[in-house]
């Protein structure tokens, strides 16, 4: 079952699955660790520019590519829910303590909160950044197979910390799917996330806890199950990762000096 | 074939026979953490090129006997003779090369991210090249009727689908016996037809031995050779379909429901005044005795 049954805003680990799988863009045919290199590179730049044109600029890019490689744009814009919400608890009380120029202020019970512009670009800036890391870390896992992936991560982790990973990975669609049709139980005798957390609060938590002990009951039966096919502790993943192209090798040569570039005129530099 | 067989005690397993015996559960017990019985003294053996049904209500026995046929349970007690190689408690032994085991569940079982990923995770963990698994998943899924199913999601399969894929998750492997944990369970018609059909075919085609644990006595009455009725963690009582399933006792005393071409047969036999005679398990058997008996009437 997948998670868009109990909210559009979680992402969809199936269809994301699907796509992946399915190999049908160009970007698919690109080296994975061409993609990984760009996402090293975007997470670097990320985090030592604060110039919103750059920022821009990247995020059109991420964009271009997420649209060129035929991947959901509703979805994404959806799935930018989380991020947000990400940004929002991490700085929404930082923004109102910016010093600037003030555009709005707020009065609570004695207290004044003054929104300057200064703050609202820092939520900008962030969410940017936000979208960014998120916009093409769907790009990279829905363009590249799971069994490159798994490739890649036995590669980079050492055993166990890669068997951890890809165990952990798949544990997620398990307690996905488990919640799912806990939620399709609740919704079909009337209930709802938001009217049974309200109702029944304590049921309700019950109920989730009992979701995570269900998980990870079906988890060891899984376990089982793969034991029963020669599963020893070591998941075999097959296929050569296909090694960077004479252009991939050019972009990922431009990046790095890109990335040199970023490192010694970041304003974060010195730090 | 032979008579059915009850035993009082396991102390009386019959000797293991390597020559006919691919499995042979030797006095067998297991008892889970919590004290539990599992199984209690088990005698069960499982013969080249044939279909065993093992039958019992729930909490019989039935599954975790075949676990321990894979070797995912080790008895506390007893021995498991798989293929001539005896396991016991805390012995280790690649059983699962030998007996494949589908579960009852088929999303237990698919894990991976696609079925053809799904599939080849057995022939992989046998040390193969990854060219020669992929040809042997490809082939066991065409065996399967899922050939056109290699490149789609688990996920996104229906239940009879996915249990196609499971069984041939197990067939890649090319096992010795096959073992089906409630092999037709939550199947439709078309589905279910499908799964037996792929039971018989193993034991005809390809000489695989199958074991089916299942309390579904119609399912064993169309395609089993042998029947062991499961009772406390014990076979009960074990014959040819014949021999147990006309024997109402031995069914009630097993907690389970005569087979529907067997009541219909014996409803029939009753309200005509006929005996019961022909013992037709099947259905076209009981197509034929119908038949015969009402030829016998018209003749008088």
């Amino acid at each position: 079952m997948s998670s868009a049954a109990f909210s559009p805003h979680i992402p969809d680990l199936d269809l994301i699955t699907y796509y992946a799988e399915k190999q049908a863009s160009i970007f698919s045919r690109v080296s994975p660790w061409t993609k990984f290199g760009c996402l090293i590179f975007i997470v670097l730049a990320i985090t030592l520019t604060r110039n919103l044109a750059i920022l821009l600029g990247m995020y059109l890019v991420v964009v271009a590519l997420y649209v060129l490689a035929g991947l959901p744009v509703r979805k994404l814009v959806a799935w930018y829910a989380l991020p947000v919400l990400f940004v929002l608890s991490l700085i929404g009380l930082m923004i109102w303590s910016e010093p600037g120029v003030p555009l709005a202020s707020l009065s609570l019970w004695g207290f004044s909160l003054t929104l300057t512009d200064n703050g609202l670009l820092l939520l900008f800036t962030l969410t940017l950044k936000a979208f960014i890391s998120v916009t093409f870390s769907l790009f990279f896992l829905m363009t590249t197979r799971y069994q490159h992936f798994a490739a890649m991560i036995s590669r980079i982790f050492p055993t166990p910390l890669d068997q951890i990973f890809l165990m952990a990975y798949r544990f997620l669609f398990l307690t996905l799917a488990m919640t799912a049709s806990v939620l399709k139980a609740v919704r079909s005798r009337g209930g709802g996330l938001i009217h049974s957390v309200r109702m029944q609060g304590r049921l309700f938590a019950g109920v989730f806890a009992h979701v995570f002990i269900r998980s990870f009951e079906r988890g060891e039966r899984v376990h089982k199950a793969m034991t029963a096919r020669g599963y020893a502790g070591s998941y075999s993943s097959y296929g050569e990762v296909p090694r960077p192209a004479l252009a991939g090798f050019a972009l990922l040569i431009a990046l790095a000096i890109l990335s040199g570039a970023l490192v010694l005129t970041s304003p974060y530099r010195g730090w | 074939m032979e008579a059915p067989h009850q035993h009082p005690g396991a102390q009386h397993c019959p000797p293991f026979d390597p020559e006919n015996e691919l499995i042979h559960v030797d006095c067998a017990s297991h008892v889970y953490p919590d004290g539990s019985v599992g199984i209690h003294e088990m005698c069960f053996s499982v013969r080249k090129h044939e279909i065993v049904a093992l039958c019992g209500p729930n909490g019989s026995g039935k599954s975790t006997l075949i676990e321990h046929l894979n070797g995912l349970l080790r008895p506390s007690q007893g021995r498991v003779w798989v293929n001539g190689k005896s396991i016991s408690e805390g012995e280790q032994a690649n059983l699962w090369k030998e007996v494949g085991l589908v579960f009852q569940h088929s999303d237990d079982q698919l894990f991976a991210p696609t079925v053809l990923d799904d599939v080849m995770f057995g022939p992989l963990n046998m040390g193969m090249p990854v060219q020669e698994a992929k040809t042997r998943a490809l082939h066991a899924l065409e065996t399967t009727g899922a050939g056109d199913l290699a490149g789609r999601l688990p996920n996104y399969l229906s239940g009879g689908q996915k249990r196609l894929i499971s069984i041939a998750g197990i067939l890649a492997m090319q096992p010795l016996v096959i073992a089906m944990d409630e092999p037709t369970s939550d199947l439709d018609p078309i589905h279910t037809a499908m799964v037996e059909s792929i039971i018989l075919d193993l034991r005809d085609r390809q000489g695989i031995s199958v074991v089916i644990a299942t309390h579904d006595l119609d399912l064993a009455a169309r395609i089993a050779d042998r029947v062991c009725l499961v009772r406390n963690g014990a076979v009960y009582a074990q014959g040819i379909p014949q021999e147990i399933f006309y024997n109402p006792d031995l069914i009630q005393g097993a907690g389970l429901s005569l087979p529907s071409t067997v009541r219909t047969y014996l409803d029939f036999c009753t309200a005509s005044g006929a005996a019961p005679v022909d013992r037709p398990v099947r259905r076209e058997e009981l197509t034929r005795a119908l038949m015969k008996i009402r030829a016998g009437d018209s003749a008088r």
